[in-house]
């Protein structure tokens, strides 16, 4: 399994650091995702998407989730490549996430990713361990 | 409008994570050529070229740039800072 020391914000969420590669494989963007369960798909803050050349204004779609303050329309993007806990995704869809510029989280780590790795959050120890169970991406239909 | 300081070119140097902290606290950094743990995807290493105190000038510089890169913050995140996601 891989192990990784766990990294909270003060508020308690927990961070995972990623790297989110654009449509050109020279181009990658380290950032920072809040471990999110209760999200159905991941989610990356606009900025980020733009600078690594995705078209965040014309997305291909748009999903409907649903929220604590109702239903939202969030933009969707098909990443070339996601990197997290040291596993790869591919061709994975994510959530256009509008932050504020300030805002210290790029966005959600939700279940399309957790869904395929068994993974422990041991808060004694402060680490988390992970290993990959599926080789496809759990596909999110409307 | 301040633009965040630039490193002097010719004077980079690959640093930890550690060494970024230690030099260049409390700032955004904006890093390149980033070395990552490939079993934990975390950042090892890399190469400051921009820092500031404000995030929006290390976000213009990712934008101008076309390669591997991270933002990272070297401060405290504060303490009220509370989220409903």
């Amino acid at each position: 399994m891989n192990e990784i020391p766990l990294k909270r914000v003060p508020s308690g969420l927990i961070i995972i650091e990623t790297v989110v590669h654009g449509a050109n494989n020279n181009n990658s963007r380290r950032i920072n995702l809040a471990l999110d369960t209760g999200a159905s798909i991941t989610s990356v803050r606009s900025k980020t998407l733009s600078d690594l050349k995705y078209d965040v204004l014309n997305p291909k779609e748009s999903r409907q989730f649903f929220t604590g303050n109702g239903p939202i329309e969030m933009k969707c993007v098909e990443l070339s490549m996601l990197q997290v806990l040291g596993h790869d995704f591919k061709n994975m869809l994510v959530g256009v996430f509008e932050l504020p510029e300030d805002e210290y989280i790029d966005g959600l780590l939700g279940q399309d990713i957790l869904s395929n790795l068994d993974i422990v959050i041991n808060t004694t120890k402060n680490k988390i361990l992970t290993r990959r169970i599926k080789t496809q991406e759990v596909i999110i239909t409307p | 409008m301040n633009h965040g300081n630039m490193v002097t070119p010719g004077t980079e140097r690959r640093m930890t994570i550690q060494e970024m902290e230690d030099k260049y606290p409390n700032q955004w950094l904006f890093i390149v050529d980033c070395v990552i743990n490939p079993e934990t995807t975390q950042l090892v290493s890399g190469i400051v070229t921009v820092w500031s105190p404000s995030r929006r000038d290390v976000d213009k510089a990712s934008g101008e740039y076309v390669g591997n890169a991270a933002i990272h913050y070297t401060g405290e995140i504060p303490k009220d800072r509370m989220y409903l996601l």
